[in-house]
């Protein structure tokens, strides 16, 4: 159990498409949530909540996506 | 505007044994820690993701197993809780002991998990019982940390992921201590 399980390319991409495929789905989907919820009324604190929890994870998922570019050289 | 805050209905929920499937799922986490020690002690990059990916699997596991055989309980959701700070924060530290992650976000992060660990105490107080306050944000924030210790095992992008966590989790500690301690609480006994 001393040797690398795969090639570091290999490795390389299993961590990209890891972060990469969540966090870009993350991000669209607490997108479509924060969307349903801005038609909701803002002064309920369980909504405020959500949005604000969906806010964070359009960030997240952003932060998710971008530093996988970085990590490709892409930007 | 009355309020109506976001908890976990656990008050709803009947009485399980603590030890059930679920929770013993939970618990099994706990064991990936020491083969995740061994990794890094031994600079097998690889390996050391592979159990960090284990224990983040676990966690999303013993909730299914919870739905799966009805027994989701107060004591397992906080188990739950408690299980995520103790793995994540034990592998954050194990991660900068061994210079894999940067130190000062490190602490920056420990020093924020303790600090909102206190608040849902004192969350559990104002509410007279045993209460896990949701949320949805703090939720994102959890699963980000596990992804933080596979960046640091997987040495991808390391500085950049752990310093814009730091911001994130100081906004969101404070939008939480704002709710648990100055909001109201629903259904508080005193």
């Amino acid at each position: 159990m001393t040797d690398p399980i795969v090639s570091p390319l290999v490795f390389k991409w299993f961590v990209t498409l890891m972060t990469g495929l969540v966090a870009g789905t993350w991000f669209f989907w607490d997108a479509i949530k924060l969307g349903q919820q801005m038609k909701k009324d803002g002064r309920d604190p369980t909504v405020h909540d959500k949005r604000f929890g969906y806010g964070i994870g359009i960030l997240i998922g952003f932060i998710g996506v971008w530093g996988c570019l970085r990590f490709h050289g892409v930007v | 505007m009355a309020a109506v805050v976001s908890v976990t209905p656990v008050t709803a929920l009947r009485v399980v044994s603590p030890y059930n499937p679920a929770n013993a799922v939970t618990a099994s986490r706990f064991f990936t820690l020491p083969f995740f020690v061994w990794a890094v002690h031994t600079e097998q990059r690889q390996w050391a993701t592979l159990f960090i990916v284990i224990c983040g699997l676990l966690d999303k596991v013993d909730g299914l197993v919870a739905k799966i055989f009805d027994c989701r309980s107060a004591f397992g959701e906080m188990f739950d809780a408690i299980t995520d700070g103790i793995c994540y924060g034990f592998c954050l530290i194990i991660c900068a002991a061994y210079g894999w992650a940067p130190t000062v976000p490190v602490i920056f992060i420990l020093v924020l998990g303790l600090a909102n660990s206190a608040l849902r105490g004192v969350y559990a107080k104002r509410a007279g019982r045993t209460v896990n306050y949701k949320s949805y944000a703090m939720e994102r924030i959890v699963a980000y940390t596990g992804y933080l210790i596979g960046f640091a095992t997987a040495d991808m992008e390391v500085s950049f992921y752990f310093w814009l966590f730091v911001p994130l989790m100081l906004v969101i500690v404070i939008h939480d201590a704002k709710r648990m301690l100055i909001d109201a609480v629903p259904g508080a006994l005193r």
